[in-house]
């Protein structure tokens, strides 16, 4: 009797053993670093490297290669010659960009991916390239939030926060935006302010480590083909050594030859493909677009007050848009620099004082490649100003965070009629 | 004609399959009945032997031989 | 009062059954009790309820909290009818009472399936998961004891029996004399090691099925052929053949996986449910088909649909030639059985379909029995009949099948007539 319970169930057993030793154990090469790999998922700009957490640790813990994170959108899509991944590449820059971000990631999805890098942020440095777009009157839309969004992410956010201001209004920042939240029970008691129990924690804990090695096993077979066939091909076409005017001149004209069927200096694609026979009908479609009060900027200082938190020094990159473009669409080019007002006093108020501000550049040749995004010369200058702030050491920045920002007062402040260095 | 005689000759007027030597064979498997042929197989029996057979009663394991289908039309006849 | 139970249902998490590993994880550990009394030779039969009461409830709670009220409200409705049938049956035996029965059973049921198709796509209130196959069960009891069969009923087993949890929401369909039958009866030491020995294969089958298999065919396979499917658009394209046959794999896997989980939890409790699937892609031909696909379901259509309609026709000498008889039923059978899925085109024409591959399956079988007859008489040998012309019928009804599940799965729907491009 006992040899045939033993027949029925030893092998459940067995399974049982071994499923929750590939789930506890994870993979023998979790903390192993795959220089391929790294490099990889820093330009995939697939979906999983955003919302997971192994491969952006790998990379950015990596002692031997250094990785710094390019928080953004879908800028990091526009890989032209130009681009600070390709040029860091042939220029062997001691620094790699691990691009974060597409087309759709706003402030408040940065802060629930930073989350998971809080520790490899430490003291280090990083690029944001804050988009004024961002900053529009309506909300955050929940499904691009939440395409981005992860249980990953949920975890590591109700693991680092402390029950501060910040921590209870991302909390609630992230019921709103994605009211069926995985574990929404413990993010709800974060928006609500109260302690998460020993037993909450311990759960939090478990279900990370199964969440993790789940990572470590599935997310590097979803790291795309970018390296391979939009980084390295570019890499060649670049003069060596680095020349900063022979750059310039084959951005001028790698730009002349591919903005040919259109008087905005746009890729010629892109006008053909994206704005094709809507072409009539866009004429002053912008001229109601305002940036300057909108929930983006609460969700910004979110940001801000994590990268605080990690001591991590940053360079905020503030781009343009293409100035005949946005004639033709109509956007009020005032209230364009009125939301850059803004959000440079948001940061140099706090003491975040690297700004590399191109906004007023908007008009310069073969600066934007498209309507709204960065492109060859545009590229160049984005190099000019982070690269040397990457590359050279850095006095540590102090940072003085000042909670109000978190606020309708802020979001509501209207920047076009009042001085905002008046916003205490 | 007894019970027997008269169901092989009822199965052959109604299905031509001479079951006189395979009456302990399940009918279902050698093809002769299917659930169309219960049925009709049922209604013949009905007229012939003025007896009521419940299409439920007459289940694949009980009623699938000709030996057991003379068994249970006698359990009825006398019921 | 009633505001503080909906508030506490929608605030309950929501556990379909089958549908996550932790399901298994809770559910096999409230088991543990029922198989360790099970070994010793005692069914725990308040106990037993009372985990199936809450594994049920948990099927509905959360956003769909208002199911559980509708399962209460038909349970009851059931009830009264099947019992106040049987006290009539007991008496008395007519037809428009039997028939009215029957009606009022599969009223719901009417109500469900009809809404959607002439509300806008919108569900009835009355509707919730499972009400199909508890229709199949109360019906098939009422037509029984109108039989005279079913002649002794229990409410408390009457009650076990409808909302027995393992098969609550897809069957497979049981039928209640044997349910009664296994649930009185506690099995052998050695009959349930067996069971045991099945339900652990059957579970880490299932397993397998559902949650590889399924998955393969289901999420990464389907879902990017339908995309270049509805992309190149038109009557037909060749990736619609490719979601044709993951369609029909996916449909498999996953439901005769859900098969295998609830035949294995049934198992555990000492039921001997029957199987739903026996390797139905290597039918020979159609009505093997139907033998080894959905069996429970096909089998409850055969006894108390087609050979009820047979009866009728044959009874009442409707049609002289007995193969239009069996034309008409199978035809009818199977449209019912296509109206039940769905009041949809697709669903309809894939019942049509089905019936009219019966009533062609059959003219074969004749038409070989004539010639073989003669064959006979004219002393040559009969057609022949070898694993060559075995796998001919298997690899011509297995494309069969496949089309017809893909118009099963409605998505000639959205290519002809739902293409947003």
């Amino acid at each position: 009797m006992l040899k045939r319970l033993a027949l029925i169930f030893g092998p459940v057993i067995a399974a049982v053993v071994l499923v929750l030793a590939v789930l506890f154990v994870g993979p023998f090469d979790k903390h192993k670093h795959n220089l391929a790999t790294e490099e990889q998922a820093a330009v995939s700009l697939s979906p999983t490297v955003f919302r997971q957490a192994h491969l952006k640790q790998m990379a950015l813990s990596d002692e031997d290669h250094r990785f710094v994170p390019f928080f953004g959108s879908s800028e990091w899509n526009r890989m032209d010659a130009f681009h600070p991944a390709i040029l860091a590449r042939a220029y062997h820059r001691d620094y790699q960009p691990f691009l974060l971000g597409q087309k759709g990631a706003e402030a408040l999805t940065q802060y629930f991916g930073m989350q998971q890098i809080s520790k490899e942020m430490h003291h280090k440095k990083a690029v944001f390239f804050v988009s004024p777009q961002w900053f529009t009157k309506a909300d955050q839309q929940g499904a691009a939030f939440q395409f981005y969004f992860s249980k990953s992410q949920a975890l590591a956010f109700l693991k680092n926060q402390t029950g501060t201001y910040a921590d209870r209004y991302a909390a609630k920042r992230l019921l709103k935006t994605y009211p069926n939240v995985p574990y929404r029970d413990l993010i709800q008691k974060v928006a609500d302010g109260q302690k998460l129990s020993t037993l909450d924690l311990q759960y939090v804990k478990l279900t990370q480590t199964v969440h993790d090695n789940e990572d470590a096993y599935f997310s590097r077979y979803d790291i795309g083909d970018n390296l391979k066939n939009r980084v390295i091909p570019k890499v060649k076409e670049l003069p060596q050594p680095y020349n900063a005017e022979q750059l310039d001149a084959k951005a001028v004209a790698l730009g002349e030859s591919q903005t040919r069927n259109n008087k905005f200096g746009i890729l010629d694609n892109f006008f053909t493909n994206r704005i094709g026979r809507t072409f009539p009908a866009l004429r002053n479609a912008q001229a109601h677009f305002d940036y300057t009060q909108s929930a983006e900027y609460s969700d910004f200082q979110l940001d801000l007050d994590q990268l605080a938190k990690t001591h991590t020094n940053a360079i905020f990159v503030i781009p343009p848009v293409n100035s005949k473009w946005a004639k033709y669409t109509g956007l009020n080019q005032g209230m364009y620099q009125a939301a850059v007002r803004k959000i440079k006093y948001q940061l140099t108020s706090q003491g975040f004082n690297n700004v590399l501000d191109l906004s007023r550049r908007g008009n310069e040749p073969f600066f934007m490649e498209d309507t709204i995004h960065l492109g060859w010369r545009g590229w160049l200058a984005f190099d000019h100003g982070v690269a040397p702030f990457l590359e050279h050491e850095q006095p540590a920045p102090t940072y003085h965070l000042n909670n109000h920002f978190i606020s309708q007062d802020w979001n509501n402040f209207d920047p076009i009629n009042n001085d905002v260095t008046t916003f205490k | 004609m007894d019970i027997q005689a008269e169901l092989i000759e009822m199965i052959d007027d109604l299905f031509m399959e001479d079951i006189t030597d395979i009456m302990d064979e399940d009918l279902y498997n050698a093809g002769i009945l299917d659930s169309m042929g219960t049925v009709e197989l049922i209604v013949a029996m009905e007229e012939k032997f003025g007896i009521k057979v419940p299409v439920s009663e007459l289940g694949r394991d009980d009623w699938n031989t000709g030996n057991k289908i003379v068994a249970g039309i006698k359990g009825l006849k006398n019921a | 009062m009633m505001q503080g139970l909906i508030q506490w249902l929608q605030s309950l998490p929501n556990w379909q059954p089958y549908g996550e590993p932790k399901y298994f994880a809770f559910l096999l550990a409230f088991l543990i009790p029922i198989v360790v009394a099970m070994f010793f030779g005692r069914r725990l039969k308040i106990y037993q309820s009372l985990v199936s009461l809450g594994f049920i409830v948990v099927m509905y709670t959360g956003a769909s909290y208002h199911q559980l009220f509708a399962l209460v409200a038909y349970v009851i409705w059931q009830t009264i009818i099947v019992f106040a049938y049987h006290a009539y049956r007991k008496k008395y035996d007519t037809f428009p009472i039997f028939a009215g029965a029957v009606f009022l059973a599969i009223l719901p049921l009417i109500f469900v399936k009809v809404t959607p198709a002439i509300n806008d796509g919108n569900m009835s209130l009355l509707g919730f998961l499972g009400i199909s196959y508890l229709t199949f069960r109360s019906v098939a009891m009422i037509m029984e004891m109108r039989d005279g069969v079913l002649t002794e009923i229990k409410l408390s087993t009457f009650l076990r029996f409808m909302l027995f949890m393992p098969t609550i929401s897809s069957g497979p369909i049981d039928r209640y004399r044997r349910f009664e039958e296994d649930y009185d009866n506690v099995p052998t030491r050695e009959e349930y090691l067996d069971l045991l020995e099945k339900a652990v294969w059957y579970l880490m089958l299932g397993f397998f099925y559902k949650y590889v298999l399924a998955y393969f065919f289901g999420t990464i396979l389907l879902a990017p052929l339908k995309v270049d499917a509805l992309a190149q658009g038109g009557f037909m394209n060749w990736p619609t053949v490719g979601v044709m046959y993951a369609y029909g794999f996916d449909l498999f896997f996953d439901f005769a996986g859900y098969s295998l989980f609830a035949v294995a939890i049934s198992y555990l409790m000492g039921i001997k449910i029957p199987m739903n699937f026996n390797q139905p892609f290597k039918a020979a031909s159609i009505k093997d088909f139907w033998n080894r696909w959905h069996i429970s379901l096909s089998f409850w259509f055969r006894d108390f649909v087609f050979m009820r309609l047979v009866f009728v026709l044959v009874k009442n000498k409707i049609f002289k030639n007995r193969n239009v008889t069996s034309g008409v039923a199978y035809i009818l059978n199977m449209l019912i059985m296509g109206f039940w899925h769905g009041v949809t085109w697709y669903y309809i024409s894939y019942g049509l379909l089905h019936g009219i591959a019966m009533v062609l399956n059959d003219a074969w079988l004749r038409k070989k029995k004539k010639v073989n007859k003669e064959r006979r008489l004219a002393g040559k040998g009969p057609l022949p009949s070898n694993k060559w012309t075995t796998a001919l019928g298997i690899i011509v009804t297995f494309q069969f099948v496949m089309f017809s599940f893909l118009l099963f799965s409605g998505f000639l729907n959205q290519l002809w007539f739902h293409n947003i491009k």
